[in-house]
């Protein structure tokens, strides 16, 4: 409870800030008006087991890559100069 | 949580973060994998991935205050980077969890709600589910130097005390 007491602050930065974000879609939501899924939509949804994992595994490989493919870039560029 | 100059913690607290950040992350990619875990658990479990996630902010928010303040001396590019990435990851994790809520088949229902069934929230949840994957392999790439310093620092207290 003191955690909680001694961190409202930043906790509450947090939350309100999520409620503006979900405000903003609502909103976006309300201007784009949409109906219910299509039956492609929804089954999209069932995939295969391993190919879930597989998924994340490499949408983080590659945005993990691409970063320090970046930074090493960007660094090797500031020390030659 | 980066190479920003932050405060001198206490090794406690460095740890708190490290296990906290761990289970994070171990916890995203349970969630990240509903096809793997199931609908049920990837709906329910977001209860549980929630307060991490505060927590994850909360405790690195001297950083966030650091990154964040104004200052005469120009940031590097990797501090000026991760001021507008962290926004943006952060917009796109309350977005996919909410949507997440909006499209629930599982726990929603069996609370008694009935579920909305939008084109625009799935398409959404959807997206931005996927986005949300390779935005948290840019922040952990971002951070890496962190993570990679501090599970360091953690361990060998860990082998000490077995």
């Amino acid at each position: 409870m003191s955690w909680l007491r001694r961190n409202l602050r930043p906790i509450a930065w947090v939350l309100l800030a999520s409620a503006a974000v979900i405000l903003a879609f609502e909103i976006l939501d309300a201007v784009v008006a949409s109906g219910p899924p299509s039956e492609a939509e929804a089954e999209e949804a069932m995939g295969l087991t391993v190919a879930g994992l597989i998924k994340v595994t490499l949408f983080l490989a590659v945005g993990y890559g691409i970063t320090i493919a970046v930074l090493r870039g960007v660094r090797g560029s500031s020390d030659s100069s | 949580m980066t190479t920003a100059t932050a405060p001198t913690r206490t090794r406690a607290s460095i740890a708190t973060r490290v296990w906290l950040d761990i289970s994070l992350f171990v916890g995203y990619v349970l969630l990240s994998a509903p096809q793997t875990t199931g609908i049920r658990f990837h709906e329910w479990f977001t209860i549980v991935f929630i307060p991490i996630f505060i927590a994850h902010i909360v405790l690195d928010w001297t950083w966030i205050k650091t990154v964040f303040r104004r200052s005469d001396r120009p940031r590097r590019g990797e501090v000026r980077f991760n001021r507008v990435f962290d926004i943006v990851l952060f917009i796109a994790m309350v977005v996919v969890i909410y949507s997440g809520f909006v499209v629930s088949e599982s726990m929603l229902p069996s609370l008694g709600f009935e579920p909305a069934e939008s084109a625009f929230w799935s398409t959404v949840h959807d997206a931005g589910g996927n986005l949300l994957i390779l935005l948290v392999g840019i922040h952990l790439a971002m951070h890496w130097p962190w993570i990679r310093r501090n599970i360091g620092r953690i361990a060998p207290s860990r082998r000490a005390a077995s």
